[in-house]
């Protein structure tokens, strides 16, 4: 694309991602905090137009509930992040060498085809006198 | 226009003669279909009288045989059929040894006089018939391609006689050789070799491979690419009659993998 070799291209992926692993790493606490705080957000919006006619007492558990999870979650994605790329990388090639292998066409005709003319041919290369 | 059809041989005595009958099936209906078609059109070109030359219905093909001294004496059938066809449609170029592919396309290529070089595989595996297709959109006028590959992972296209193993096995190397390399348009088959070039576009290009085995045909088409060729592909289907993984041991893996690094490394 800018003339880099594909090596270059990787490096430069690689020093790109370690980077914001390593930014990520350092401030995971602010993270955290911007993640739950647009949770929270969400979560209320939600929770407003369901239940307008019920109290809100139930609510602060469930919101405290799901922030734990999203909580674990990021922390397991900055703390494993090379381990989730490559996992995911993993997947995706699993997926598509699937999907290719399922969608090579496996053709039983050409050999057929194949076999008829080379029936053909020989039948007229013996005629022009050919010694096969 | 002519084409050259190079046909690297070792051991195709068997193959080599039903080779020759279909390509020249092949262009004898490409060379009547042409030669229709501009009949059709200089008439009509009279009545809006313009002159135009119709420089595409002399159209003519020559086969280039190169062996490398197959003990099976495909030799002696190769000039069999320089006698049945003539010297103009046969040409034969016979090595001393078992010198490689490369160094066969480039030794062929030197001997050809076609203005386009078609390269295929000399084992019936590669169908002449889809020759025509590559011609027709190699010749046509909105994109100008300089290379026109056979896919068979497109659709369309297709294998013969694969089972699961050898479909995993090459669609794992696709996979790999895509993500390693992201070649581009035109290059879903790789290490495909049935392909039709523009001489000034092969001539270029095969001084520059180093690659042995699978990869060679790769190198091909990603060099041409680097140099900003442009590529096109038809779908075609592969007939393996070679069955089973016999050609396909851990020697071959393994030279397909140096490959690969080699051109990640130098792309």
């Amino acid at each position: 694309m800018l003339g880099l070799r594909r090596y270059q291209v990787f490096l430069s992926y690689g020093i790109l991602l370690s980077a914001i692993w390593y930014a990520a790493i350092q401030n995971k606490s602010i993270l955290i905090k911007h993640v739950t705080s647009s949770m929270n957000y969400f979560q209320q919006k939600e929770q407003q137009h369901l239940t307008d006619e019920y109290d809100n007492n139930d609510n602060s558990n469930n919101i405290i509930a799901s922030e734990h999870m999203m909580t674990v979650l990021v922390l397991l994605l900055i703390d494993y992040f090379p381990l989730v790329v490559v996992a995911s990388l993993g997947i995706h090639a699993l997926c598509s060498i699937s999907i290719g292998i399922l969608t090579l066409k496996d053709s039983e005709e050409a050999s057929l085809e194949l076999e008829r003319s080379v029936v053909e041919a020989k039948e007229y290369l013996t005629g022009r006198g050919l010694k096969l | 226009m002519k084409y050259s059809i190079i046909l690297p041989t070792y051991n195709e005595r068997e193959n080599l003669p039903i080779m020759l009958y279909f390509l020249d099936k092949a262009f004898s209906t490409i060379i009547s279909s042409s030669k229709s078609s501009s009949s059709s059109s200089s008439s009509f070109i009279q009545s809006s009288s313009c002159s135009k030359p119709s420089e595409k219905s002399t159209i003519s093909y020559e086969v280039v045989i190169v062996d490398d001294a197959s003990p099976d004496n495909t030799l002696e059938m190769a000039q069999q059929l320089q006698t049945l066809y003539g010297k103009e449609k046969v040409i034969i170029v016979s090595r001393s040894g078992k010198l490689g592919l490369g160094t066969a396309y480039i030794a062929g290529l030197k001997a050809s006089h076609g203005d386009r070089i078609i390269l295929m595989d000399a084992d019936l595996s590669h169908d002449p018939k889809y020759i025509s297709k590559m011609i027709d959109l190699m010749n046509s006028s909105s994109q100008k391609y300089d290379i026109v590959s056979g896919t068979r992972y497109k659709r369309g296209g297709g294998v013969a006689g694969w089972d699961l193993k050898r479909k995993i096995t090459s669609q794992g190397a696709n996979y790999l050789a895509q993500f390693l390399l992201n070649p581009g348009k035109g290059c879903s088959d790789l290490t495909g070799s049935f392909r039709l070039y523009e001489r000034h576009a092969i001539e270029r290009l095969l001084p520059l491979i180093r690659c042995k085995g699978y990869a060679f045909q790769m190198e091909i088409l990603v060099r041409a690419k680097a140099m900003q060729m442009a590529v096109g592909e038809i779908p075609i289907v592969f007939v393996d009659r070679i069955y089973g993984l016999s050609k396909l041991g851990a020697n071959e893996i393994l030279l397909y993998l140096k490959g690969l690094i080699q051109l990640f490394l130098t792309t």
